[in-house]
C-alpha cells in the first residue's frame, strides 16, 4: 500500500486540498466523497450510525449523522471550498450480517440516512455504489474526484463486520454526548 | 405572543432542527441561510434571540454578529454562536464580536432550550 494514502476509520472525516488520496474500507458504514471540482478540494468521511435515524424528527442517530456530515463540509469550506458546487459520490451501506434482514440492516439504514441529508441539503449525488453484500475498498482522489472501487467477497474480508458492530457501541456512546457550552 | 427567536446556519439539516426544537417549545422561528439573508430579515423583523453558525457563504457568523451589535436595536439582544468549531481563537473572536455564548455542536435539544431559558430568563 502506498503511504501516501490517508485512511479514514469509522467515525473519522478529512478533508484536503493538495490532491490526498483518501482510503477506507467498508462493509455497512458509509463514505461520502465530497468534492468541489473548481477549488479541486475534497473529503470523505466513514459513517455508522448508532441506530435508524429519523430526518423528520431528528432523534440521536440522525442528529449524529448530520453532525458527521456538517463537520466534513465545514472543513472543506474553511480550506476554501464553495457548498454551493459540492457535488457527491457514497459507497458502501452493504449487508454485512446475514442473520438480520436487509429491510432492517445497518447497511440499509446508513445509506438511506446519507441519501437523504444529501437530498435535503441539494447536494448532487453523482455516482454511488451502495447494497449488496461485499465488502468495499475506495481509494478517493481529492482534488479530481475520482474513485477506485474494489470489491472483496464477504467471506475473505470477516472482521469488516466484525470490527463495525465493535465499533457501533463506541459511536453509540459518542452519539449521546453534546458538545460544551460556554457563557462569554 | 411567543417570542421570536431567528436561526442562521447554511445547512438545511442545522435549521430544520433547531426550528423543529424551538417551535415544539412554543417559540416562533425566523430562519435565515448566511449572513446577508439574516441581516435583510432582521430588517424587517424583530427577534429576541438569535443562534449563529460561524462557516456560512456570503457572510460568516463573526461579520454577522458585529453588524448585529452595531444596530442599537439588537445591541444586547442574546446571541449564541451554534457550530462545530471548538478552538480557543475562534472562541475569542466570537465573544469579541458581541457572542453572547458558544455552543459545539452537535447539540441536545434539551441543551439547547436550557440555553434559551437562561439568556431570556423565561
Amino acid at each position: 500500500m502506498n503511504s501516501s494514502h490517508i485512511r479514514i476509520n469509522i467515525g473519522e472525516c478529512r478533508a484536503c486540498k493538495n490532491g490526498e488520496v483518501l482510503l477506507t474500507v467498508l462493509g455497512s458504514c458509509v463514505a461520502a466523497c465530497l468534492f468541489d471540482p473548481v477549488s479541486g478540494i475534497g473529503g470523505m468521511n466513514h459513517i455508522l450510525l448508532p441506530g435508524k435515524a429519523d430526518l423528520n424528527h431528528f432523534d440521536l442517530p440522525a442528529r449524529y449523522g448530520v453532525n458527521a456530515m456538517e463537520t466534513l463540509i465545514n472543513k472543506m469550506m474553511r480550506m476554501g471550498a464553495d457548498r454551493k458546487r459540492i457535488v457527491a459520490k457514497i459507497f458502501g451501506g452493504a449487508h454485512v450480517i446475514p442473520t438480520i434482514s436487509r429491510e432492517f440492516g445497518m447497511g440499509r439504514r446508513n445509506a438511506q440516512f446519507v441519501e437523504e441529508f444529501l437530498q435535503k441539503e441539494s447536494i448532487p449525488l453523482v455516482n454511488s455504489d451502495i447494497g449488496g453484500t461485499d465488502t468495499r475498498k475506495i481509494f478517493f482522489r481529492s482534488n479530481t474526484g475520482e474513485v477506485f472501487l474494489k470489491r472483496i467477497r464477504p467471506n475473505l474480508y470477516k472482521e469488516v463486520a466484525a470490527q463495525e458492530e465493535k465499533a457501533l457501541k463506541t459511536i453509540r456512546e459518542k452519539a449521546e454526548k453534546a458538545g460544551e457550552i460556554t457563557f462569554f | 405572543m411567543a417570542k421570536s427567536i431567528m436561526t442562521v446556519d447554511d445547512s438545511a439539516s442545522i435549521r430544520q432542527m433547531v426550528s423543529f426544537t424551538l417551535e415544539n417549545a412554543g417559540f416562533s422561528v425566523l430562519e435565515a441561510v448566511d449572513g446577508e439573508d439574516a441581516l435583510e430579515k432582521l430588517n424587517k423583523n424583530a427577534v429576541n434571540m438569535l443562534f449563529v453558525d460561524l462557516n456560512m457563504p456570503k457572510m460568516d457568523g463573526i461579520e454577522l454578529i458585529r453588524r448585529v451589535r452595531a444596530n442599537p436595536q439588537y445591541k444586547f439582544v442574546p446571541i449564541i454562536m451554534l457550530t462545530t468549531e471548538s478552538q480557543a481563537s475562534k472562541k475569542q473572536a466570537g465573544k469579541e464580536a458581541g457572542a453572547t455564548g458558544w455552543i459545539v455542536k452537535p447539540f441536545k435539544p434539551e441543551q439547547l432550550l436550557n440555553v434559551i431559558r437562561k439568556v431570556l430568563r423565561e
